[in-house]
């Protein structure tokens, strides 16, 4: 069977990690896989700001601080609800040395798209690039959730009369949508 | 937005069509290119992890310093790992269990630590192919 192939060239990929000792090895893989554009940010505040600037197609976010403060997950947050169309629903994978059940079911309750376990290497790396590419799914707005949808299975005989609680709205594509 | 109303989205092909084009790399050739530009500051990195395992040990006197150290050892794992030190990252991780362990008293922690650390620093040595049954045979007998 034939390998997959990715062509990273006209991608932008944000990498949000406070362990700066990693921004050069990030760079350099992702850069070596052909990667268009790749930035770095320490900090989750300075991340905001250079997320909304830049819009990337993708980005990585350590989720806990060195102090174990789940930062990175009120990141994901912000991102979701008050950054525009289309930058708001750009892939963001999670990434973080804790792996308990609860750290990532928190990470996806805060919007990301997946959950990467440190450490890693350059191949799981280039795979969960691959990932997030092919599994693309719906973009969901409500009170409670801004995010992917979190489905991942559809049922196609469920007995109910509706499986969500909420009465869904087609909101159209996010393609064009410059405004939330 | 009203309290009960869920607007959905249509998925966006867009990352999908720039990089499933045709073109690209494989994983095999990714990694191969990853391998090679990382080569030139991988002596960098093995030089630096040996000195950051021993001012970790320098500094180890107490419970609150083992603790406050897991996260630097933590980094220094991330780090070995996209250097595909593979055998190194998991030495380390053994440390870190080591380090953390409440019902090993401090010369034994780090009497432990010292043998990780050397462990560690032979992994480092061997490069990313290090084999983990000799690192895993070294560790013991440190250990012991």
């Amino acid at each position: 069977m034939s390998e997959r192939r990715l062509d990273l060239a006209q991608t932008s990929v944000l990498i949000v990690e406070p362990n700066v000792r990693l921004h050069r090895v990030y760079r350099d893989a992702l850069t070596a896989f052909g990667t268009g554009h790749v930035s770095t940010v320490p900090d989750w505040d300075g991340a905001l700001a250079r997320f909304g600037e830049e819009r990337p197609h993708l980005a990585f976010v350590e989720v806990l601080d060195e102090e174990r403060r789940p930062v990175g997950l009120d990141w994901i947050r912000r991102v979701r609800r008050e950054l525009p169309f289309p930058s708001r629903a750009a892939p963001i994978v999670a990434s973080s040395a804790l792996t308990t059940a609860r750290t990532v079911c928190e990470a996806r309750d805060a919007g990301a798209n997946d959950f990467m376990k440190k450490p890693f290497g350059v191949a799981d790396l280039f795979r969960q690039l691959g990932r997030v590419v092919e599994f693309v799914r719906p973009f969901v707005v409500d009170h409670a959730y801004v995010g992917p949808c979190r489905r991942t299975k559809i049922g196609e005989n469920h007995p109910g009369p509706e499986r969500r609680y909420a009465t869904q709205l087609h909101g159209g594509s996010i393609q064009g949508l410059s405004l939330a | 937005m009203t309290e009960g109303t869920t607007l959905l989205y249509d998925p966006d092909p867009t990352l999908q069509r720039l990089v499933l084009s045709g073109g690209g790399v494989t994983e095999t050739e990714a990694v191969a290119k990853a391998d090679a530009a990382l080569a030139a500051s991988r002596g960098a990195f093995e030089a630096w992890a040996v000195g950051r395992l021993a001012g970790i040990e320098a500094k180890l006197a107490n419970e609150s310093d083992a603790a406050r150290n897991l996260i630097a050892l933590a980094q220094v794992r991330d780090e070995a790992m996209l250097y595909r030190h593979e055998a190194a990252a998991r030495v380390i991780d053994h440390l870190a269990a080591s380090l953390g362990d409440p019902a090993a008293d401090m010369p034994r922690r780090k009497k432990l630590f010292r043998a990780h650390a050397l462990a560690t620093a032979h992994a480092l040595a061997q490069g990313p192919r290090a084999s983990r049954t000799d690192i895993d045979q070294l560790l013991a007998t440190l250990a012991a």
